[in-house]
């Protein structure tokens, strides 16, 4: 059970010494940040064009709002670390990289389904690595989060594409660099209106495919949403074959 | 900063440039049947490369997805405001181009301009009313 309401619990080996960080469970106004956080520009070079496409800062920054605890350092003078003020501050850029890492690796399982699809819902299996094992050793990962949704209309496929293909210019109409908006919020909200039930999440020990929509909507992690909503509207490659095979 | 969206007339300079690249390419197309693949490739690069920012290039490109699915004849309900004026921008550089490259009256294949004696597609020759 993938529980949304646990605290993510990464632990990594550097150097020979074990560190083990805490983070609780980000809430939707802190994936929001995140996303604006997110560095995705376009600008054109002599003719080409070059992109960048960056999240280290915003994954740093999430993961130092979201610690709650950090074990294996040391502290000047053997203080303990809650009582120092901005320990999250403290905690290497590397390390809050390695937790922002955890929570957003998140991707479409390559699992095959059981059944072939049903019409007029669609089915949307996830992996995710979750938190550490029992032994505190690795980082579990999960699959078969599964999302089931109602199929999108072609007014919802539109409000997706417009807001992929919305940006702001800096620095002048033809020479400025593109600063990309990104579709995760209208993700989201899209997400909330065409979920109907999920397999494989939790909360506070509950599964939460026995709980009305509503809860699924409130409860469900905001990465989690944009992971599983994303690809209804992206196009499945057809079996092609050379000719004369 | 701009908001792309906001920018109707960039909209309308983005989508002229994308017809006019469109153009270009089609017409060294045309003209490269028979050719190896070096000149091919040569010809293809002297095609201009778009100036305008990405971002006005993906807005236009939109534009022209959402204008396919209208000639399509599916409903244009749900449309945010700025595809609607989006819409009537790539209508109007549309207008700008076929003005500027108009149609060959035999083969309907658009001519370089308005002044070209000869169709170079179909042969027609044109003459110009005094």
């Amino acid at each position: 059970m993938f529980d949304l309401a646990q605290s993510r619990i990464v632990p990594f080996t550097v150097s020979g010494h074990t560190y083990i960080l805490t983070l609780s469970p980000p809430n939707k106004a802190q994936w929001l940040k995140y996303f604006e956080a997110i560095v995705n520009t376009s600008e054109r070079i002599d003719g080409k064009q070059s992109n960048v496409f960056d999240t280290s800062a915003a994954k740093t920054k999430l993961a130092q709002a979201l610690l709650t605890d950090a074990s294996g350092y040391r502290t000047l003078g053997g203080k303990p670390l809650q009582e120092m003020e901005n320990w999250q501050k403290l905690v290497p850029i590397s390390h809050c990289m390695t937790a922002g890492n955890i929570l957003v690796s998140v991707g479409k399982s390559e699992t095959s389904d059981d059944e072939p699809m049903l019409l007029g819902t669609e089915e949307v299996r996830l992996e995710a690595l979750y938190t550490a094992n029992s032994e505190r050793t690795s980082v579990v990962k999960l699959t078969d989060l599964i999302h089931h949704f109602q199929t999108p209309t072609v007014e919802q496929q539109r409000r997706y594409t417009s807001s992929i293909n919305r940006s702001f210019i800096v620095g002048g109409s033809r020479a400025g660099k593109t600063v990309w908006q990104g579709g995760q919020r209208v993700l989201i909200e899209l997400y909330d209106e065409l979920i109907l039930s999920v397999e494989g999440y939790g909360f506070n020990g509950h599964w939460l495919e026995e709980e009305p929509v509503d809860s699924i909507i409130s409860k469900m992690d905001c990465f989690h949403k944009v992971a599983a909503a994303e690809p209804l509207f992206s196009s499945v490659s057809p079996d092609t074959q050379a000719d004369g095979e | 900063m701009i908001d792309v969206v906001r920018d109707t007339e960039g909209i309308r300079l983005a989508c002229i440039e994308i017809f006019e690249q469109e153009f270009q390419t089609g017409m060294i197309q045309r003209s490269l049947e028979g050719a190896n693949e070096q000149t091919r490739e040569r010809l293809m690069r002297s095609v201009p490369p778009l100036t305008i920012s990405p971002g006005y290039e993906r807005a236009a490109r939109h534009l022209m997805g959402l204008d396919s699915q209208r000639e399509a004849g599916l409903p244009m309900t749900g449309l945010a405001n700025w595809e609607g004026n989006g819409l009537v921008a790539l209508f109007e550089a549309r207008l700008a181009h076929h003005a500027k490259h108009p149609e060959c009256s035999r083969c309907k294949v658009r001519l370089v301009s308005r002044f070209v004696p000869e169709c170079p597609n179909c042969g027609a020759k044109f003459t110009r009313k005094k």
